[in-house]
């Protein structure tokens, strides 16, 4: 029989709630998502009262504040605090962005749920494990592939407007808002390669320099590592980078019709 | 804030460690042995940040990093296929060589002083940043190794909350800072010992060059109860071939 409820110990309690210190002057809450491999427990989530001018403007700010004077057994993973590595992905105010560059001013909801990125195993509290994102990306070959031999002298060329053709492509980091956020990937994550990668397969697809084009499209031609996208376009929503992997992954089916008709 | 009504606050900060572990230019370990300045430490390489292959003296250049991994990744690879014979078997490790390491990670993963990780770590950058800054005084500096010598001591009192195993990472900033302190310590000795200014070591009590007692490289060692000894190796003043000529050092102006 369908289970419309989630199993006993997915359940989400509410855990512990940490007041911000007497004296504070401007305070937002932040209900954050924890779960501990080891515990044996239910994941919870714990409730922490962050003073905003004693923070920077950043979700991540308020996170490390968090981990450094409130809590040090709170875990997410960041690194570069700038928008460029993708680590600090997550789902803060219902929406799967970069803890990084997302604004505390900018939530909408007094007490700003951060959840780790959405329908993935969870290690622990906000990090999930994209082993399978990852092996998903690798199985693309996500590299320049050849045939002919390089020129004895310079680089493989590219003129400008060649060139141009992977801008919207070339900025993604790979943080896997996108694909989280698509209800496909979802349901068929296994076998459906999810908007990143498929941006990143288009991203050497259409590139000038790759020879290897027919390949890659042969790679594609399944009825599930491509065509489980049905346009639902909640990966171009929630981009935190403005790219739109929806177009991307367009773009990779009309290449595909038009070699059948050519 | 708001950028039309208010500056921009702009501060400078550390990114980069010059300075490391020092090695030859096909990135093996070398250390002062019997008076030998280059002895190679059979079978250690050290390449990146952690390394000192000392290319460009004591400035920072751009890319000083990429040719640090790039190049002499490169090197070390190179090295390792020619002075490996496939098949060969490592020599035998003593029964206690993971000992003191373990013990050490035991050790910090319990830690339940009564100062978070945090607190220390903060301590340290913010000394770090006012003594060992971009221009330095005898006073300042003087000044920062004692601080950092009883900051490093105050890591006896650390206090670890996540006891995990699984992606801990209070344990591993704990571990990290452990790391840092030690190199805290050495990088603002060895600053404080240098009465010249070099490169990025810019003394405003000693505001020029002195190739005659400071052309040379710092060695620094560290023991476990923090004491730290400082020693010396010349710099090389050649080139591998006879392509270009030495580049002998010249005053940095604008």
């Amino acid at each position: 029989m369908a289970e419309f409820t989630l199993p006993k110990n997915s359940k989400i309690g509410k855990g512990r709630h940490f007041k911000a210190p007497a004296g504070s002057t401007r305070v937002r809450s932040f209900k954050v998502y924890r779960w501990n491999p080891d515990d044996g427990q239910n994941p919870r989530t714990d409730t922490y009262e962050v003073d905003l001018d004693k923070c920077g403007p950043m979700v991540l700010d308020a996170l490390i504040k968090i981990k450094n004077e409130i809590d040090p057994t709170l875990t997410f993973r960041r690194s570069c605090r700038e928008g460029i590595c993708g680590s600090c992905a997550m789902n803060i105010d219902g929406t799967n962005t970069l803890a990084c560059t997302r604004a505390i001013e900018d939530c909408k909801q007094d007490e700003v749920p951060v959840y780790p990125l959405p329908h993935m195993s969870v290690i622990k509290d906000l990090v999930p494990d994209l082993t399978h994102f990852y092996a998903q990306y690798a199985s693309i070959r996500p590299w320049l592939r050849t045939q002919s031999a390089p020129p004895p002298d310079r680089e493989r060329l590219q003129s400008p407007a060649d060139r141009d053709k992977l801008d919207g492509l070339y900025e993604c980091i790979l943080c896997a808002c996108c694909s989280t956020a698509c209800p496909s990937y979802w349901w068929n994550g296994e076998r459906y390669l999810g908007p990143a990668i498929l941006l990143q397969a288009y991203r050497w697809i259409v590139d000038s320099r790759d020879e290897d084009t027919g390949t890659r499209l042969d790679d594609l031609e399944d009825p599930f590592k491509l065509y489980r996208c049905h346009t639902i376009m909640n990966c171009a929503r929630t981009c935190p980078k403005g790219l739109n992997p929806g177009k991307a992954i367009g773009e990779i089916k009309r290449l595909m019709l038009a070699r059948q008709v050519g | 804030m708001d950028v039309e009504k208010q500056p921009i606050p702009v501060i400078p900060t550390v990114h980069y460690n010059m300075g490391g572990v020092p090695t030859n230019y096909h990135g093996e370990v070398v250390q002062l042995k019997d008076g030998d300045p280059d002895a190679v430490v059979p079978g250690l390489y050290a390449i990146g940040e952690c390394a000192c292959v000392s290319v460009h003296g004591a400035n920072r250049l751009g890319s000083n990093s990429l040719l640090d991994l790039v190049v002499f990744g490169r090197a070390v690879a190179n090295r390792c296929a020619e002075t490996i014979r496939p098949g060969q078997p490592h020599k035998r490790l003593p029964a206690d060589a993971l000992d003191k390491s373990l013990a050490n990670l035991d050790r910090v993963r319990h830690a339940s002083g009564d100062t978070p990780t945090a607190v220390i770590r903060d301590r340290m950058q913010r000394s770090m940043q006012s003594h060992a800054a971009v221009f330095r005084t005898q006073e300042t500096l003087a000044e920062g190794v004692e601080q950092i010598r009883e900051i490093r001591d105050s890591f006896a009192d650390v206090r670890v909350s996540d006891r995990s195993l699984v992606w801990n990472s209070d344990l591993i900033e704990t571990l990290e800072l452990q790391n840092l302190l030690g190199q805290a310590l050495v990088t603002i000795v060895s600053a404080e010992n240098r009465k010249e200014s070099r490169g990025a070591h810019a003394r405003e009590d000693y505001p020029d060059r002195d190739d005659e007692n400071w052309q040379k490289h710092t060695l620094c060692w560290l023991d476990e109860a923090g004491n730290t000894r400082i020693d010396y190796r010349p710099v090389h003043m050649y080139t591998l071939d006879d392509e270009v000529e030495v580049v002998p050092p010249v005053a940095r102006v604008y």
